[in-house]
């Protein structure tokens, strides 16, 4: 292994460097094409949903009379629109597109308003009056885990046996450790544009990391086969993780509008929409405890993770997967137990973000190694150069 | 900050990928691929697979649109491995085109396929340059009606994983780094700044040092954002308090380090990256994990007794109360 600069790296790479971004002529001329940059069909129709304004609680009913008289305004769908599956989970099938019964999260959509203009369907979604009896709201991943609000069951991870090894430790320190979510903030928020073809077929041109989960989503909300749902991106001006699985509500809600219209429909989300109605990454709470020999090497290692899921499954089961791949980040400990819960809340179902889980994992080890740097009065550093993982 | 990260998707079936390339007849390449561009410059990487194997000007190819006419049942562009993934299988499916232009060069100039190469738009033979250029090549494959279009399919060997009994071997490798963060307090108003990062990092070998560079860098500071300022605000009745651009702060130009020092960690071992170029999507966003522990360090120097519980973001108004707190 050898360290070089970046200059050095430069001249003898065996491609010459890779050159420049093809992308960036077109990045700084202003002209590279994202979605709301694809010139629209005449005819084209615009979305805006209507999400929940509280966090849990059944729908007593939806009045959308004033809201359809409002001028422009071609149709307002709801969850009856809804001719295949009303169910958008890629990992667990537990998330609706469009409200039925209940609301589980504080912007949840319950309609989708469609018009001739972009303004036209958000001054229509203000008129939508919906009543919901509130049902009792949880935010704290512990406290879902106390009522059982589990989206899977517990995964443990386990190496060597912690139990017989605390014995073995001449320090031990406990604590607990947080980490909030983070918001995505691709300069480009989601959308989609949905323009129907001959004989049923619908091409859904998507801001998605996952084309392929908006064609098959589509197709399962909409009752019709995949190869009837044709999705293209060129580009997004952003994902970070944000639009590998919630890109799809946007997607299959302009096609299930383009679906019942028979008429091209779009939806870019504004800023504070996106912010509003779409998950982040997961905040975590957990608990450690490590146990070190006098010599500092890291003999012991238990965490137990408490993962904020949000209101649905979404990516969460995957991602509390890598953070128990990586609650050991660069260390290597012979005995490790690590138990992580995915808790079910009433927040917007967080979702993937780079990272996915792993940055949640080795903050923790990270805070207990700090801690126990601390106690001792030595610096950090002392433990993590005794404990990483070599070549064998 | 230490960082080690593994590369594959943790459900293994995800890891698998195709890519379409045609040659047309006038020698232009269009490939299309299950990698979405998001800014992270997984089409130049795409384009450099190409040019590289068919020996061409990368100006003569086109990468276009993910479109699922095109290339069916895509993984999603994420867990850092799409350039492998979809690299690796475009690499498989321009050697199947090369290959058979060799054997038209091969038949033409009447000699061994071995002895064919094709370099910089021209068919050498034992090693000498020949009056057939690539479009020569590509015309008189297409005359005899051999095929100029391949789809390519990869999956990485090796990866599998027992969720019953939680072992196996999950990631094709792992990307390694680490950082060390330096911060500076105003101890009267606990705002702060982040002097330098100084990080090595594995790259394997990279195949684009510019893009490899930009996406360490801006893992970093997205890192940085998540472990200071980036505050999520839910209240009690789960309404999003932190919902415009005005609540929710994200480091910009002012906020970023003053310095970063990127030094590249050339690593000799083979691995399942495209050319050995490891993943560099997800993992330098890590390094901004030592940000937080630098914060807190910075406050103890400051206030030896202070009590800061392990809860990030290290905001500065946290920062300020731990300066001043007592155990």
């Amino acid at each position: 292994m050898k360290a070089t600069s970046f200059i050095v790296q430069f001249l003898y790479s065996p491609l010459g460097g890779g050159g420049q971004n093809i992308d960036s002529y077109t990045h700084v001329r202003g002209e590279s094409v994202y979605l709301d940059d694809i010139p629209v069909v005449n005819g084209t129709l615009y979305a805006a949903a209507f999400d929940s304004p509280v966090a849990h609680g059944k729908i007593v009913s939806l009045d959308t009379n004033e809201a359809i008289m409002m001028p422009g305004v071609v149709s307002i769908l709801t969850a009856n629109d809804i001719p295949g599956e009303n169910q958008i989970g890629g990992i667990i099938p537990d998330e609706e597109l469009l409200a039925g019964t209940h609301v589980h999260f504080c912007g949840m959509p319950i309609a989708l308003v469609i018009a001739e203009t972009d303004e036209a369907a958000r001054a229509a979604v203000k008129k939508i009056k919906v009543v919901i009896e509130p049902l009792p709201v949880i935010t704290d991943p512990r406290e879902a885990k106390e009522k059982g609000e589990l989206i899977i069951p517990p995964r443990t991870f386990q190496l060597g046996d912690t139990t017989t090894a605390w014995s073995q430790c001449e320090h031990i320190f406990e604590g607990r450790a947080d980490t909030n979510g983070q918001e995505h903030l691709y300069i480009e928020t989601q959308g989609a544009y949905a323009v129907p073809q001959e004989n049923g077929a619908i091409r859904i041109y998507s801001s998605t990391q996952g084309p392929t989960a908006v064609q098959r989503t589509a197709a399962r909300v909409l009752g019709v086969s995949m190869n009837q749902i044709e999705v293209d991106t060129t580009r997004l001006g952003g994902g970070f993780g944000g639009k590998e699985d919630q890109a799809t509500t946007w997607g299959v809600m302009v096609a299930l509008a383009a679906y019942h219209l028979k008429k091209p429909v779009k939806y870019c989300l504004h800023r504070m929409e996106d912010m509003r109605m779409t998950g982040k990454r997961h905040p975590y709470s957990s608990d450690f405890k490590i146990g070190l020999s006098n010599d500092l090497k890291i003999i012991a290692y238990e965490a137990t993770f408490y993962q904020n899921a949000g209101a649905a499954a979404d990516l969460s089961p995957a991602v509390m997967e890598r953070t128990l791949f990586h609650c050991t980040n660069s260390y290597f400990v012979p005995h490790v137990k690590a138990t992580a819960y995915s808790c079910r809340t009433n927040l917007p179902p967080n979702t993937a973000f780079r990272g996915f889980g792993g940055p949640q994992g080795m903050f923790v080890i990270e805070a207990a190694i700090a801690k126990a740097a601390e106690q001792l009065g030595i610096p950090a550093t002392d433990i993590q150069q005794k404990n990483f993982i070599t070549d064998r | 900050m230490p960082i080690c990260f593994g590369i594959s998707f943790t459900k293994t079936l995800l890891n698998q990928a195709r890519s379409l390339v045609h040659v047309y007849t006038d020698g232009s390449i269009g490939i299309s691929t299950g990698a979405v561009e998001m800014g992270q410059g997984v089409n130049t990487k795409m384009l450099q697979v190409a040019a590289n194997i068919f020996s061409i000007s990368p100006a003569s190819i086109k990468v276009n649109t993910t479109n699922t006419y095109r290339i069916a049942n895509t993984s999603p562009t994420a867990a850092s491995a799409t350039a492998d993934l979809n690299g690796k299988a475009t690499q498989i499916a321009c050697m199947a085109i090369l290959q058979r232009l060799k054997q038209v060069a091969a038949d033409e100039l009447k000699m061994p396929v071995d002895d064919i190469q094709i370099k910089d738009e021209f068919v050498y033979a034992n090693g000498k340059k020949t009056d057939w250029d690539w479009k020569k090549l590509v015309m008189a494959a297409y005359i005899k009606r051999i095929s100029l279009s391949e789809h390519g399919h990869y999956t990485p060997p090796g990866i599998h994983y027992d969720a019953a009994k939680e072992k196996g071997h999950p990631f094709a490798y792992h990307v390694y780094g680490t950082a060390i963060i330096t911060v500076t307090i105003d101890c009267l108003r606990g705002i702060y700044e982040t002097d330098s990062v100084k990080v090595v990092h594995d790259f394997g070998s990279s195949m684009n040092t510019m893009i490899d560079r930009g996406q360490c860098e801006g893992g970093i500071v997205q890192g940085i954002g998540w472990m200071t300022m980036e505050e999520i605000v839910y209240d009690k009745e789960g309404k999003l308090r932190s919902n415009a651009l005005s609540t929710y702060k994200i480091p910009d130009i002012y906020s970023v380090p003053e310095e970063i020092t990127i030094h590249p960690l050339e690593t000799i071992k083979d691995n399942l990256a495209i050319f050995r170029s490891k993943a560099v999507g997800e993992p330098p966003l890590m390094y901004g994990i030592g940000a937080y522990f630098a914060l807190r360090n910075a406050v103890k120097a400051f206030n030896p007794v202070a009590e800061i519980p392990y809860d990030a973001p290290m905001t500065p108004e946290k920062v300020l109360m731990s300066l001043y707190s007592h155990s």
